[in-house]
């Protein structure tokens, strides 16, 4: 468990910094989110879409063909079977429940991966809401399969021109979209990123994945595992994941930024490995930037990690020394997508590939167990896949 | 008291202030630009340093900043070209992003700012506990001023908090916008009437949104005057830049 000040800090990281427009949509927000979240008949409605509609609990799988490969056990815990495909959704049903408590009547959300994209619109869906996405023009590109079926599922897809034309650029959008219409519309954000209150809540909704992991595990005879791994982009699916082992020091916390095409090139968006403290989108944090403050632009081939800053929990956390940050290049990740393809039959996400690679990085010792997040599955990938392995 | 109070003290209305970008149109406009602007009577100068995700502007100010940044401008060089400005009358306001700020060093920063003729600071995403803990003391030591925003959703109560941290003026963001857009004073004229009252004895410039004679003399009926940011970079785009180029804007405003 890991909770801000009142404020909003993790120790120096996080709080709200955000123009005066924003202001009223954010208080609101601070003052309400807490009490409609932790109430009872949210709670109710909450969990029986996470049961019924989402498909949680998700399994803990024993990746036995994966085990035995690297000689120690593997657990995978299976995100990428939840409805729509990643862990996503965990957070979506929830904020746009929440909207629909504040009694807004609007929803709007930036995607990177898509991912976020098609869960918000999911809910908008399900719970009878407009819904604007706001996604990279080069995500676009990138990720064509998500960008059909928000659209089947009636969302408006708005492309972000500016910048990098990925994530930061669609977040920067939905912002602006957000001042224009403060009153009416919720802005769901996809990762524990943003002013506060949206990373403490983003990890609130995504820490049942660490909840059932230790469950899952103690039912089946493991008191702890001795690493959980994740990978980050703003770092939704590992709080998620670390969230219950936090404050159990023999679990080991391996948080694996995406490395580009490596951290000594431009091309890169390993964030805390080459970041320096500053404010992105509301909070302060780890960013890759220069010296004068302008915050550079990222690159990962997985579009839901290619962003510069990562969550203030993670940064905190970091500093901390309790979780450990490692990274790995668009090439390992590819390599360990098609090894779990190969051993287990399941093609992840790219971005949970990136976890997966590190596997190859890891002292382990032959007891130890190992939870990796599989945090989403690789359809929305598979233009890429389809590039890179040049299947006909 | 600060030129811009002193300002405010001599001329209570119709002020006009410009808004540019340091940087653009080229790298080395911005001390000719201050110039022509003091040449052209303008009232007051807000010069913006540039940030790579300005989130509160629209496409006009977000392509400024991205083309300064192309140019090389940054902090620490805007404040090298300042240094090299004879020293003016008309008052100079800095504005931009924290990030930039954060990274130089607030007290580097400040301490620049007092060296090189800056009357006021507005940064739209300072909080007010981060005012209170880094910038407040320092900047009433070198005597230069703090600006707020406030907007048609800013509550009562926090007015009354901007009222009391504010030593400049109040910019009164025309509408719930970002940068670029038109204002309907027709719809904003309760927000604006019900300022005068809770800012009353506090001055007020409108911006956000003016840009031609008549949208300009409206704000300065609910205030002490207005500011014209996007409209002014859109004159300038796509040209060298003159005193002439100025002039015309400004007497194109004030007919
Ligand atoms: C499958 C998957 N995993 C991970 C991420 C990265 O986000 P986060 O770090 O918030 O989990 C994304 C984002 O789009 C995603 O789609």
């Amino acid at each position: 468990m890991i909770r801000p000040d009142k404020h909003g800090y993790y120790g120096e990281f996080g709080g709200a910094f955000i123009p005066e427009m924003l202001f009223q949509n954010v208080y609101e927000l601070q003052q309400q989110y807490e009490k409609i979240i932790f109430s009872d008949d949210f709670q109710r409605t909450y969990q029986s879409y996470l049961k019924d509609y989402v498909g949680r609990p998700t399994p803990l799988y024993e990746a036995q063909n994966l085990s035995q490969h690297y000689g120690v056990k593997v657990w995978l815990k299976r995100e990428d079977l939840c409805h729509t495909g990643a862990h996503k959704i965990n957070n979506a049903i929830g904020q746009v429940l929440l909207a629909k408590y504040m009694g807004k009547q609007r929803i709007i959300a930036e995607t990177g991966a898509g991912q976020h994209g098609v869960a918000t619109a999911t809910a908008c869906a399900l719970l009878n809401m407009p819904c604007q996405i706001f996604m990279g023009e080069k995500d676009i590109e990138r990720q064509k399969l998500n960008v059909l079926r928000m659209k089947m599922l009636g969302a408006i897809v708005t492309p972000a021109s500016s910048g990098s034309k990925t994530l930061k650029d669609a977040t920067n959008e939905a912002i602006r979209a957000w001042i224009q219409d403060p009153q009416h519309t919720y802005y769901v954000i996809g990762s524990v990123v943003g002013p506060h209150p949206y990373p403490d809540m983003v990890a609130l909704f995504q820490s049942i994945i660490s909840q059932e992991i230790k469950t899952q595990l103690q039912e089946k005879g493991y008191q702890y595992p001795n690493y959980v791994i994740a990978c980050v982009g703003g770092g939704s699916n590992a709080i998620g994941a670390f969230y219950h082992f936090i404050h159990n020091p023999i679990t080991q916390l391996i948080a694996v930024e995406a490395a580009g095409e490596g951290i000594h090139t431009h091309k890169t968006a390993a964030t805390i490995t080459l970041g320096k403290k500053g404010i992105l989108h509301g909070s302060l944090s780890y960013l890759i930037q220069s010296d004068d403050g302008q915050i550079f632009e990222p690159h990962s081939i997985s579009a839901g990690l290619d962003y510069p800053g990562i969550g203030p929990i993670h940064s905190f956390l970091y500093e901390q020394k309790r979780i450990q940050v490692l990274s790995a290049t668009d090439q390992e990740a590819l390599e360990a997508a098609l090894e779990l393809t190969r051993l287990e039959g399941i093609i992840p996400a790219l971005e949970s590939a990136h976890a997966l690679a590190a596997l190859k990085k890891i002292p382990f010792q032959q007891n130890h167990s190992i939870v990796i997040n599989l945090s989403g599955r690789g359809d929305k990938d598979m233009n890429t896949y389809q590039n890179v392995f040049s299947y006909e | 008291m600060n030129k811009l109070q002193q300002l405010f003290q001599k001329k209570p209305n119709n002020l006009l202030s410009i808004f540019f970008t340091a940087g653009y149109p080229q790298l080395e406009d911005t001390i000719p630009l201050i110039q022509y602007l003091c040449k052209s009577s303008v009232d007051f100068i807000e010069i913006g340093f540039p940030f790579s995700d300005p989130l509160a502007d629209g496409p006009t100010i977000q392509a400024t900043n991205y083309q300064a940044i192309q140019n090389g401008m940054t902090l620490s060089l805007l404040f090298k070209q300042l240094s090299s400005l004879p020293p003016i009358s008309t008052p100079l306001i800095l504005m931009g992003y924290l990030n930039p700020i954060l990274q130089m060093g607030i007290p580097q920063f400040l301490h620049n700012c007092s060296q090189n003729q800056i009357d006021a600071i507005i940064i739209p995403d300072l909080p007010f506990d981060y005012y209170e803990k880094y910038f407040q003391k320092t900047m009433s030591e070198y005597n230069i001023c703090s600006v707020f925003l406030v907007t048609p959703s800013t509550p009562p109560d926090r007015l009354n908090q901007i009222k009391q941290f504010t030593t400049g003026f109040v910019y009164v963001v025309s509408d719930n916008s970002i940068t670029g857009k038109n204002i309907d004073f027709q719809k904003q004229k309760k927000y604006l009437e019900n300022l005068q009252q809770c800012l009353e004895g506090v001055p007020k410039i409108i911006g956000f949104g003016i840009k031609d004679p008549l949208s300009f003399q409206t704000a300065c009926q609910f205030a002490n005057g207005a500011i014209i940011g996007s409209a002014f970079l859109n004159h300038l785009k796509n040209h060298k830049i003159s005193l002439e180029l100025v002039q015309n804007f400004i007497q194109s405003i004030r007919l």
